[in-house]
């Protein structure tokens, strides 16, 4: 039986999402910058996730169209992200910057149930699962300080 | 001594763990080290150029060029 390799990355993803947020909690930086840190939390953990799935799929554990539609579903992840971002820079504090949350999450949740909930292989689809929920946790601390 | 391959079994579970805990604790430090020194703008840019590294490796390996 194939193992599912790409443990480090899943390991950084995990950590950085269960942790960092209890970190923000106790750090004395601006909201702005506490913001930052979850956006970028955010892009680390989808990046790590797609390490992992293209990982997973050199090792024969994701079928061809699996990943093709996980991938397409990630380009729409990553400029939902890049959207996001800019709205942070420019908006900060303001109301704006909730429908920029929105609409990530939107593209993290065609994400899961589009792509990772149709990869065949159990295993895999259980280690992705887990990475695209830690990041679609930094969404929950972004959106939990704009309020 | 019936239970000694249960026993065997959790203990290689908590050997198996161990290295994943010491790396949770690691990356999270060398996160909020690294974070702490940047400015919010210099951390949003580093957000971008990750963002920009997924949709590009998303591109080639979907085959989609748009």
């Amino acid at each position: 039986m194939k193992h599912f390799a790409p443990r480090r990355h899943a390991r950084a993803a995990l950590a950085v999402a269960l942790l960092a947020p209890l970190a923000f909690l106790g750090c004395e930086s601006s909201k702005y910058k506490r913001v930052a840190q979850a956006a970028d939390g955010f892009a680390l953990s989808v990046r790590a996730f797609q390490q992992a799935e293209i990982t997973a799929h050199a090792q024969g554990l994701i079928a061809d169209d699996e990943h093709a539609a996980i991938e397409r579903a990630l380009a729409d992840v990553a400029r939902a992200g890049l959207a996001l971002d800019d709205s942070i820079h420019t908006a900060q504090s303001k109301p704006g910057a909730t429908q920029a949350i929105d609409a990530a999450l939107a593209a993290v949740d065609r994400l899961l149930n589009e792509g990772v909930l149709h990869v065949k292989n159990p295993r895999a689809r259980q280690d992705l699962q887990a990475l695209v929920l830690s990041a679609r946790g930094f969404l929950a601390t972004i959106s939990a300080v704009f309020h | 001594m019936s239970d000694t391959p249960e026993a065997i079994r959790i203990i290689s579970t908590v050997e198996s763990f161990l290295p994943i805990v010491v790396g949770l604790v690691r990356d999270l430090k060398a996160l909020l080290v690294g974070a702490s020194d940047k400015s919010a703008d210099q951390i949003l840019a580093e957000a971008d150029a990750n963002w920009n590294a997924v949709l590009a490796a998303a591109k080639r390996e979907s085959g989609d060029p748009t």
